[in-house]
């Protein structure tokens, strides 16, 4: 066994009674050779209350006997983590899994059985006491409107300048039209009675899986899906998940139909959650990303730097697009 | 100095926890049990045979406590009871010095952290605002001091600190080998220091004293510290719970609303929406006076997060990593020109 990874095990034995008799690095995680088993060693990148808040959603959500979510082995003492020199560390079960991915409709159709699944079983949540419960309801007119309010303010300091560099050009090329778009997904939120729907949402303590990495879902030895683990996960209206998902499978932007009518079956959406996810995958997120990165960090890296990244972010707006002419109240109307 | 909040990284919440002497003994003072403890925010979340309790090591004089402790039962007794009291030991003291520290425990109260960025809680959170400034009213201690006295004293606080930016720059220009910091902090010091100097000016532009006058004869008191994390709301928004009262001080109430104001503003670009909006539920609530505008606006401009940062590098010399240092700094001072188009919305609102 590698000699920096001794004191894991050490505190693996003395956390969990289990002796590790290989340890395979995977990333920043580990595969675990046990005596009793394998498990998957994962690093955490976040506070032992914040564990307890993801720990607390694993739990409720087990009770209501959704299954779908790899098991986490608590510590002798019942903790869901074990706290090391190293970090903070969590213990799952594994097996012969495969992380899937998104491309094949039959997994997709799982997965989005699997989220909407989930959704059913966060109702109700109640987190441990002394977790630090993350939310992000209510948002979202706001930080659109911020954005749009920073985009503005660069657009015209780059247009004072006399000289402008290749990333200023490019972001002065760009940033009308992603305005633009900013604006009227500010406007598509107007339309539908959004806090309203928080409230609704905050009364039921709807939660969101909100990462769709590669690695957050995998396929079990019994073929079954499974959520890896829970996070990223917070307190949202699904109809910020439903659009996570959708633009995670942006390349192929007319899933997004498939994926609402496919949730749409499992768990029914109405039309304003509808125009909720039609204005949340059309808001520019990563233009905006990178136009605050490059607005508060533009004195420090090159402008080839800066550039390479605006190029990349230019890239998916062609097929974010393409979400505009997409009818997806539609797809529920026929429903009807 | 004055009662400020103090600022904590992942670093400092370490050192601070280790220094806790978590034995036994000191749990059996309060005739507790101990069943888990977990560590948030530089305090411990203490799980015992009567419940979950917060323990907290005391960073100042014990006669803060007294104040503290005072002023959180005057609230209760004018029916703010959205407060957490502090828990006397066996012995009836308010606090437990244990070899070379001193500590306070208080009853844990359950909740969410109030979310800023959600319009439904910031609502609540400037509702609650409201109450506990007029339950402040009335307050009279014998343990307050003129640290915890900030009426009348804008003036000095904002001369003393452009004084300060004035230091800081002398210090920073004659450093041999300059780091980023240094770097970053010249690089904007001149700006920040004509604003220091116009907020100082500024304060003669509105009814200060007037306010002043009003506020010493009301005797409110002001939270100082009024962030998000320091509120705790219900799922169901019917229970609202305000934590940290270690560092409130005798000031005008805009002094909260402005921190307020503040602490919204530089999450959302500067933009004048989310300022309108804080100030307008609060106007609904209590309302605001022109010239307690003004005060919010002079307040907003003192450059207050670039000259604490600077103060802390410079100054205070706090033991941070210089990363750290430099991200702060970026952070507090690459907005500027967002920050000034606001100023200037603001001031015209004001009518200034």
């Amino acid at each position: 066994m590698a000699g920096d990874t001794k004191p894991l095990v050490v505190s693996i034995r003395k956390s969990y009674g289990i002796d590790v008799h290989e340890m395979i690095a995977q990333r920043k995680d580990w595969i675990l050779n046990t005596n009793q088993g394998t498990f998957l060693l994962k690093a955490m990148n976040h506070s032992e209350a914040e564990a307890l808040f993801h720990y607390s959603i694993y739990q409720h959500v087990k009770g209501k006997e959704f299954d779908a979510i790899l098991d986490v082995l608590p510590t002798r003492e019942g903790k869901p983590y074990m706290a090391a020199e190293e970090g903070l560390f969590q213990i799952i079960s594994w097996g012969n899994h495969d992380f899937i991915r998104y491309e094949s409709p039959v997994l997709l159709d799982e997965v989005i059985h699997t989220m909407a699944l989930f959704h059913q079983s966060s109702e109700d949540f109640e987190g441990i006491p002394g977790s630090k419960i993350r939310t992000e309801w209510g948002r979202w007119p706001w930080v659109f409107q911020a954005y749009a309010t920073l985009g503005s303010k660069l657009r015209q300091l780059i247009r004072e300048k006399h000289h402008r560099d290749k990333t200023e050009k490019g972001i002065i090329e760009s940033i009308d039209r992603h305005l633009e778009q900013a604006i009227d997904c500010v406007s598509m939120l107007k339309q539908i009675p959004y806090l309203d729907m928080v409230r609704e949402s905050m009364e039921k303590r709807e939660l969101c899986i909100n990462n769709f990495t590669k690695k957050t879902f995998v396929k079990a030895q019994d073929q079954s899906i499974k959520i890896v683990t829970l996070e990223g996960a917070k307190h949202d209206m699904r109809g910020i998940d439903i659009a996570n998902l959708i633009l995670v499978n942006m390349e192929q932007y007319e899933r997004a139909k498939d994926i609402i009518g496919i949730y749409h079956g499992y768990y029914p959406l109405s039309s304003d959650d509808i125009k909720l996810i039609q204005a949340y995958i059309q808001f520019p997120h990563e233009y905006f990303k990178f136009i605050e990165r490059y607005y508060k960090n533009r004195s420090t890296g090159s402008d080839s730097y800066w550039h390479k990244k605006l190029r990349k972010v230019l890239k998916i707006e062609k097929h974010q697009k393409n979400f505009k002419n997409l009818d997806l109240c539609g797809v529920i109307r026929d429903d009807a | 100095m004055m009662h400020e909040p103090i600022e904590l990284i992942r670093e400092e919440e370490k050192t601070i926890l280790v220094e806790y002497m978590l034995t036994p003994d000191l749990f059996e003072a309060y005739g507790l049990k101990v069943i888990d403890i977990v560590p948030k925010r530089g305090i411990y979340r203490i799980e015992t045979d009567q419940g979950f309790k917060c323990l907290k090591k005391m960073k100042s004089g014990r006669k803060d406590i007294y104040f503290t402790h005072e002023a959180i039962e005057h609230l209760s007794q004018n029916g703010f009871n959205k407060v957490s009291r502090i828990r006397r030991t066996l012995e009836g003291d308010l606090f437990l010095t244990y070899g070379d520290d001193t500590y306070f425990m208080m009853d844990w109260i359950d909740g969410r952290e109030c979310d800023y960025e959600n319009p439904i809680e910031l609502d609540i959170a400037v509702k609650t605002l409201t109450e506990l400034h007029n339950a402040s009213k009335g307050f009279i201690t014998k343990h307050g001091d003129e640290d915890r006295n900030q009426l009348g004293k804008w003036p000095e606080i904002f001369k003393r600190r452009c004084d300060e930016l004035m230091i800081m720059k002398e210090m920073a220009e004659k450093k041999q080998e300059k780091i980023q910091f240094d770097e970053v902090f010249l690089k904007h010091a001149d700006y920040y220091y004509e604003d220091a100097l116009a907020a100082y000016e500024g304060l003669k532009s509105f009814d200060y004293e007037g306010l002043v006058k009003k506020a010493k004869d009301e005797k409110g008191f002001c939270h100082n510290d009024y962030a998000y994390h320091n509120i705790l709301i219900s799922y169901d928004h019917q229970d609202v719970a305000v934590l940290d009262f270690e560092y409130c001080i005798f000031d005008l109430r805009i002094n909260d609303i402005a921190s307020l104001v503040h602490r919204n503003l530089k999450k959302c670009f500067w933009d004048i929406d989310r300022a309108e909006y804080i100030l307008n539920r609060y106007h609904q609530w209590s309302s605001l006076s022109d010239d307690e505008l003004k005060g919010i606006y002079v307040y907003l401009k003192f450059p207050m997060d670039f000259w604490r940062i600077a103060n802390q590098f410079y100054l205070e010399n706090k033991r941070w990593r210089d990363e750290t240092y430099i991200g702060k700094i970026i952070d507090k001072s690459e907005w500027r020109e967002l920050r000034e188009d606001f100023l200037q919305d603001f001031k015209e609102m004001t009518g200034m």
